[in-house]
């Protein structure tokens, strides 16, 4: 539980260096949006990602003759993984949503 | 004609196959239509945020406390410890460890005279050397090499002999109880069970509640899946 201390005054500190050093406007809630959408966008791939996981752990099982566990999608390598697919999708989703 | 949003009253999607196809409905609609993924993975990225804050309360706990199974030791005819996973060298995982401590305590508590071992090779193996090194005779260890609950149940079972139902105390962790229970029992067994308890059961810190809830969950799609397949 410490740890959301620290996040939350690096959060305020960022608030306030952007505020009076680098003179940005109120940010209103559209950054707050981006965010859901960001870790929506990342949890949803978070999700496809084990699903498609899993259906290879199936084809492998019934392929090859050695055992392929389901725990071996348990790693957490996934979630990072996730982040910069979700970032990335995300970012070209809006890209293109500007475009037009 | 195209129909707009203003011509239909407010209803610019009515422009159905009927009236020209849906290369007639109105700005507005196909606005609409583009606007329901971002509305989605919003509410997919709300509910993240809120799962954050869920696990810095004691909710987790208490759902995993729902799925969890604690027994209670009593004397058997064998102590099984079910296998969770080694590392590729052999190295137990805490899981493993966890298990592995419990049944030699069973064991060196009298509580019955053969301790079986099941996992992988490398994990049996490894397994085998440590309950030796906590001073459970070599003749009372059985190694089985076995990667499911089910095929575990099934091997067990074959070990132990056709004739009867033995009694047996199964050890693995609090969620993997309740279906590892009802697998062995399936399988001829009369069960004890026996929680291992692991670092994520008790220290309440966010990161052990999410460790739990992601165990949890797990657990409930291995059911699931069980249920399907037909183990249970």
């Amino acid at each position: 539980m410490l740890i959301v201390v620290p996040v939350a005054v690096a959060t305020l500190l960022c608030w306030l260096a952007g505020r009076w050093l680098l003179k940005l406007p109120r940010p209103g809630w559209g950054p707050l949006v981006l965010m859901l959408e960001y870790l929506g966008a990342s949890a949803a791939f978070l999700l496809l990602d084990l699903l498609i996981g899993a259906g290879l752990v199936f084809i492998a099982r019934a392929t090859i003759r050695g055992f392929v566990s389901l725990y071996v999608l348990g790693g957490m390598l996934v979630i990072p993984l996730a982040l910069c697919q979700g970032l990335l999708f995300w970012s070209w989703w809006r890209a293109a949503r500007r475009c037009r | 004609m195209p129909i707009s949003g203003a011509a239909t009253g407010g209803r610019p999607d009515v422009g159905g196959p009927d009236m020209g196809g849906p290369h007639m409905r109105g700005p507005d609609a196909v606005a609409r239509h583009a606007d329901w993924p971002p509305r989605v993975v919003r509410g997919l990225g709300a509910l993240v945020l809120l799962g954050l804050v869920v696990i810095c309360t004691p909710l987790p706990e208490r759902f995993a406390a729902a799925f969890a199974v604690h027994g209670q030791p009593a004397p058997a005819e064998a102590i099984v410890v079910l296998g969770v996973g080694a590392t590729p060298d052999g190295v137990l995982t805490s899981a493993s460890l966890a298990r592995l401590v419990q049944g030699v305590v069973l064991y060196r508590r009298g509580l019955a005279p053969v301790m079986i071992l099941t996992g992988g090779g490398k994990e049996s193996n490894a397994r085998a050397a440590v309950a030796r090194d906590l001073g459970v005779p070599a003749d009372a260890i059985v190694r089985i090499s076995a990667m499911t609950t089910a095929d575990e149940a099934q091997q067990v079972r074959r070990r132990l002999g056709a004739s009867g139902e033995p009694r047996i105390l199964v050890v693995t962790n609090a969620q993997h109880l309740r279906r590892a229970t009802a697998v062995f029992e399936r399988a001829g067994h009369r069960v004890i069970p026996v929680a291992a308890e692991t670092e994520l059961d008790t220290s309440p810190g966010p990161e052990a509640r999410l460790g739990l809830l992601r165990v949890t969950i797990q657990e409930l799609f291995a059911r699931a899946y069980y249920h399907v397949v037909g183990y249970l």
